[in-house]
């Protein structure tokens, strides 16, 4: 119902957007179809390398006898609006419960972790960011596996590390990403760099400030991660409970 | 001069888009801070000119020229609600919220309509400063209570914006409506 308002809305910005589309030249569309090719070309060879490391991982986890991870599903959605209280960080997809999206599905972009899916209408969802102030993720740092928890600040370009211990390995450009503990957000999603990290006498917490790796301002596209469907009840006692 | 009603859906149309327009990347950001309240002024020229014409949708809801005697009041205040809630949705704001404030805008504004006529301009901005204001804490103590949004300075920076957009938009109405008349 709110999607003729906040589409209106975007009409100047989609303005913008064409009139720079029709005044690009063909010399610089041709330089970046070149530089698309040896992206395209460098991140499938990633990719392959990715299949093998998949395989290897799952095989692994069958020897240790552990649960293997099942893929998630990804939506792409565009964003079609930005709420107006300046005291939220928000925005709103052209996605909703018409293509299965969810409350508390994950919304990442190219770079990292964007926030996650609070409200969904039939043809919109809105998703609050990572950065608004009552928001909170489990992470875990890239390079020690140490737990924390990322919390928001209301700015779009700092996040905080609540109640770490002044005792944490923290160093300045650590990689934080998504630890998967709440089972959330998905593991292994980048959610910032550490760009400050402050320990005083008198305070039994670290200071620490990150730098979020999604680009939040921007508009554009973004993925919905759909959590794979894991049954509640155990196969066992399914067959148990209708006996 | 065009049709009213035209004018009127055009301009509540706008007020709604002007609402929840999100400003380009590079401005400053504490211009969200200052974001006059397009409805709350657009529902002030509505109401202003009620008793001689009903308004765009309403003349398309209520079509039965109602004499007045306190029924086009509540006619006027469930469509104001059902306006609000529509606002609720939009700005994903607790259900009802907009609509109370709304409809307790309309009706003081109904109310003192012919004090309102009487005034000099500068004495409508005085007033529209306080009303927006007023309205504007009461939904800052809901969003407080309810989705424990901390207090800030925008009660009054809101009210300010809008007093200063009031002539303006009272230039626009009498320029294309027609001046509003007492009851």
């Amino acid at each position: 119902m709110a999607r003729p308002i906040y589409t209106a809305a975007q009409v100047p910005y989609d303005a913008t957007g064409l009139v720079a589309d029709i005044s690009t030249d063909r010399q610089s569309l041709l330089q970046q179809r070149e530089e698309l090719r040896v992206q395209l070309l460098q991140l499938n060879q990633q990719q392959q390398r990715l299949q093998y490391l998949q395989a290897e991982n799952t095989r692994l986890r069958q020897l240790l006898n552990s649960k293997a991870q099942l893929p998630s599903q990804a939506t792409i959605a565009e964003i079609i609006g930005v709420p107006p209280n300046p005291l939220r960080a928000a925005v709103i997809l052209d996605k909703g419960s018409a293509n299965a999206v969810v409350p508390g599905d994950a919304v990442v972009d190219e770079k990292g972790l964007f926030g996650q899916v609070v409200n969904v209408s039939q043809d919109t969802s809105w998703v609050v960011l990572i950065t608004d102030r009552d928001h909170a993720i489990p992470a875990r740092s890239n390079r020690t596996g140490a737990r924390m928890i990322v919390g928001g600040t209301g700015a779009y370009d700092s996040l905080v590390l609540e109640d770490l211990p002044a005792s944490t390995d923290l160093l300045e450009g650590d990689l934080i990403d998504t630890s998967g503990l709440g089972g959330r957000f998905p593991v292994g999603y980048p959610i910032g760099r550490v760009n400050a990290v402050e320990s005083t006498q008198d305070s039994p917490y670290l200071q620490a400030t990150l730098v979020p790796t999604a680009a939040l301002l921007k508009v554009g596209h973004v993925l919905i991660i759909t959590p794979p469907k894991i049954d509640a009840v155990p196969p066992t006692e399914a067959i148990e409970d209708e006996s | 001069m065009l049709a009213p009603g035209f004018f009127m859906t055009a301009v509540i149309f706008l007020s709604l888009v002007l609402s929840v327009f999100h400003l380009p990347d590079g401005w400053p950001s504490w211009l969200a801070f200052w974001r006059p309240q397009w409805l709350v002024l657009t529902l002030i020229l509505w109401v202003q000119r009620v008793p001689q014409y009903r308004g765009a949708l309403f003349q398309l809801v209520f079509t039965k020229n109602a004499a007045d005697d306190g029924t086009t009041t509540r006619r006027v205040l469930v469509y104001v609600w059902l306006l609000g809630l529509y606002v609720d949705t939009l700005m994903g704001e607790p259900f009802g919220l907009n609509g109370a404030i709304f409809a307790t805008v309309t009706f003081y504004l109904l109310r003192f309509h012919d004090r309102l006529q009487l005034q000099t301009l500068f004495q409508q901005m005085i007033m529209i400063f306080m009303m927006i204001f007023v309205a504007e804490i009461f939904r800052a103590f809901v969003l407080n209570t309810v989705i424990s949004q901390p207090w800030d300075l925008q009660p009054l920076t809101l009210a300010a914006s809008s007093m200063l957009l009031w002539p303006i938009f009272n230039w626009l109405a009498q320029r294309f409506i027609g001046p509003s008349r007492r009851n």
